[in-house]
């Protein structure tokens, strides 16, 4: 009922149908978490050289052209991968197909810490934002944020499909309100109104100085930080069979055009952030003149104060579009982790129930994985972007280097057989692209991973190859189980030669009487009832009352020296256990049916127990015979007449 | 199951520690299998078919038959090395013959469908503790 509520009714299967998208609701869809990474990958540079005091801040435009450029390489390889894979598995069919199943699992591990952090991250700084435009929800980021995650989750497992318009909105919003800021700064520097954001005036206590070596290293950094910014590329590529025809052209174009949209926003709010001296730090204590007990704002929230003054209303939409986006972009992860489990689930790396669809289409398992654990993160790091991040991208560069060099494979497959000459060039080309595409993730990679891991990076270095052990141990051990599951070529259905029927009986009242009743309809080779003696007062009782009722089985009495009532049942039914290993032992246990689990408690404990450890001996049945009782025949409210009890008439003379 | 209680805990240390390890019905057959010479009668698993025995044993589980049908009990008596059905002919209930009971036996021993069998066999009812 509850769930009804909250998620809504179920829905036909037959709904299913994938909507095809044109390019502009396309556009949205899939590239708001691309996009959104420009809310915070100019701040993640500038935190980063803040350790080196203002002195640094200079390099910024080194760093984000080296950011913007990768970006562009990324992209060309991407759209490699969009004509040469349409189906939509994205890296870990690429990676899975040309490098092996070994390779594809390492991609799909990365994958999945990478979409855990992306919701997260983009959730972490939607709220960061939010608590910029109003400064009072500075207090509670964490709440705020995990109450965010869950709102997501809710809507997810209702099953919004990626329903074009609620996502086009936000984005082109988002999108047009940066492009305003970026020519409305320009407008004002140019005509000679220099931008001032808050923290011009603020001084940074620098850690340290850097020259030579440590200021390479630190500049490195400050790129690992800034290549957030190429996250969520990869989810265009997933999505290929969501395009309308020709899919692979507008899935190419599409990804060209957020491309060349993200490079553009990303240097026009770095440019903006510079042209204004904002001066960003990793720790508040470090930014001098910050009145004591602020937390500073973030640094599109400053740009946008200074570009467009601090209380006018575009500052404010600003703020909330690009919180929006960037809960859009952590649900960009909502739509691909699931879609991914479910893919590893179908392979048998990941236990079954991820793989199938919800009451609303949705893979409501893998939903509620990805939410539970990307809550613990928000709340493990206190919601903070800037300690999150230093988590984030390794595993999408562990995934891009894994394609791309999963590409070059690709091509040169195809090479080998190809002999029409200009599909020749144009593969050749294709494969230097990649080529040039996986050196530089590559690249970027180890300079990630390097400038990366004593930061936190070590957390996803350590959660990826267990990932992989676990996902591969599952595949194993479903491997396994199948192999000896299968049943040879040549087999043929032998049916049980005797079956030797036993109802266990407690006392003598109608579930088991309907126990007995059932056995003997199911015409066993003999048939026996069998109780325990654990009080001769009550056993006397029992028999009279088989002897009254004329019960047409004999009643077998196991002696119980120790007051126990499995052992000597389950060692009674091992006895009767023949040589013949065609003969069965059919065990009935008559269950009483109650409507609340408090009131089921104080019933059947022995039965379950008894029913668990009969599981575990080969050729015994375990029947169990419900009675519903009257609080449990409420539950089901015009459902079918209870059966006839024949010895209704002479139950009720029994206690 | 005689072999392993008789040659195995040879020390009193292992005979302890064998004690400690073992289920209860385990103590309880090396009980029985003890009782056997004193009593002057024949381990089942050493009887030979068609020959009259002595057992001694406790009944392990006791059958009543439904009230239509052929009267009769029906027992398993169980001695620690094997057990044996006993069968009362023509009689629903004996006083006595009950779960649990000690019995001494005197009878032909047979067996039927691969199950050792007693039919009609003179008994003792053995005393408990607590008479």
């Amino acid at each position: 009922m509850t769930k009804r509520v909250l998620v809504g009714r179920p829905v036909h299967s037959e709904l299913l149908g994938e909507a095809t998208l044109p390019k502009k609701i396309a556009l949205p869809v899939f590239a708001s978490d691309a996009l959104s990474s420009v809310a915070y990958a100019t701040e993640e540079i500038l935190l980063v050289l803040s350790a080196g005091g203002l002195a640094l801040f200079h390099f910024t435009w080194y760093v984000a052209g080296a950011v913007g450029l990768l970006m562009l390489v990324v992209v060309a390889s991407y759209r490699q991968n969009v004509h040469a894979y349409p189906s939509g598995g994205g890296d870990y069919e690429v990676a899975t197909t040309n490098l092996g199943a070994k390779a594809g699992l390492t991609v799909a591990s990365a994958l999945m810490v990478d979409y855990t952090l992306t919701v997260a991250v983009s959730v972490s700084s939607g709220v960061a934002n939010l608590a910029s435009a109003f400064p009072v929800l500075n207090a509670h980021v964490v709440l705020i944020a995990v109450l965010v995650i869950i709102v997501i989750t809710m809507l997810n497992l209702r099953g919004v499909r990626e329903s074009g318009t609620a996502f086009a909105v936000p984005t082109y919003c988002f999108i047009g309100s940066i492009f305003v800021m970026i020519t409305w700064g320009a407008v004002k520097i140019m005509s000679g109104h220099p931008l001032h954001a808050e923290s011009a005036g603020y001084q940074i206590k620098s850690t340290g100085t850097y020259s030579g070596l440590a200021l390479g290293f630190l500049l490195l950094r400050a790129f690992a930080s800034g290549c957030t910014a190429l996250t969520g590329v990869e989810a265009i590529s997933n999505g290929v069979p969501a395009f309308k025809p020709p899919k692979s052209k507008n899935a190419a174009t599409t990804l060209a055009l957020l491309g060349g949209i993200a490079v553009t926003m990303f240097a026009g709010v770095t440019a903006l952030a510079l042209a204004g001296h904002v001066h960003a730090a990793t720790d508040a204590s470090d930014l001098i003149g910050l009145p004591a007990g602020q937390t500073p704002r973030t640094v599109i929230a400053q740009v946008a104060r200074s570009v467009f003054g601090g209380s006018s209303p575009m500052f404010y939409l600003l703020q909330v579009v690009t919180a929006l986006i960037l809960m859009l972009a952590a649900n960009t992860a909502f739509n691909g982790f699931p879609v991914l489990a479910s893919i590893l689930a179908k392979d048998g790396y990941l236990p079954r129930q991820l793989r199938t669809r919800g009451d609303r289409l949705a893979f409501s398992n893998g939903i509620l994985l990805l939410s539970g654990f990307a809550i613990l993160l928000v709340v493990v790091f206190q919601a903070s972007p800037t300690r999150l991040i230093q988590l984030y991208i390794v595993g999408v560069f562990v995934s891009f280097v894994c394609s791309q060099t999963g590409m070059i494979r690709h091509w040169n497959r195809l090479l080998r057989s190809e002999v029409d000459q200009v599909m020749r060039r144009k593969m050749m080309r294709s494969r230097v692209i990649n080529a040039i595409g996986a050196g530089f993730t590559a690249v970027v990679l180890v300079i990630v991973l390097a400038t990366k891991f004593v930061k936190g990076a070590w957390i996803v270095v350590l959660a990826m190859p267990l990932i992989w052990l676990v996902m591969r141990s599952i595949q194993r051990h479903y491997a396994a189980v199948a192999v000896e599951l299968t049943p040879p070529e040549d087999f043929k259905i032998t049916n049980p030669s005797h079956n030797h029927a036993i109802v266990l009986v407690s006392r003598l009242h109608l579930p088991t009487l309907r126990a007995i009743g059932y056995a003997r309809a199911a015409r066993p080779s003999s048939i026996e009832a069998v109780t325990v003696e654990l009080d001769s007062i009550e056993l006397a009782a029992l028999k009279e009352q088989w002897q009254a009722h004329a019960i047409p089985v004999p009643l077998t009495v196991i002696a119980s020296p120790y007051r126990e009532i499995t052992r000597p049942i389950v060692d009674y039914v091992k006895r009767l256990r023949t040589e013949n290993p065609n003969d069965i032992v059919t065990v009935y246990i008559p269950e009483y049916v109650l409507g609340h689990w408090w009131e089921q408690v104080l019933h059947n404990q022995s039965a379950l127990r008894l029913k668990s450890r009969l599981l575990f001996q080969r050729r015994v049945v375990v029947a169990s015979v419900p009675y519903q009782l009257r609080s449990a025949a409420d539950r089901e409210p015009g459902g079918l007449p209870a059966p006839q009890e024949g010895a209704r008439k002479d139950a009720s003379i029994i206690r | 199951m005689r072999a392993s209680s008789g040659n195995k805990a040879d020390s009193p240390f292992r005979r302890a520690l064998a004690r400690l390890g073992a289920d209860p019905g385990q103590l309880q057959a090396e009980e029985l299998q003890a009782a056997i010479p004193a009593a002057g009668a024949t381990p089942i698993a050493d009887c030979p078919d068609r020959e009259p025995v002595c057992l001694v044993g406790t009944l392990r589980t006791v059958t009543f038959r439904p009230r239509a049908g052929v009267p009769a009990l029906e027992a398993e008596l169980w001695d620690g090395t094997g057990a044996v059905t006993v069968v009362w002919l023509g009689r629903r209930e004996i006083p006595g013959i009950d779960p649990g009971r000690k019995l001494k036996l005197r009878g032909r021993i047979t067996t039927l469908q691969g199950r050792r069998a007693v039919y009609n066999p003179i008994y003792e009812l053995q005393a408990r503790p607590t008479d």
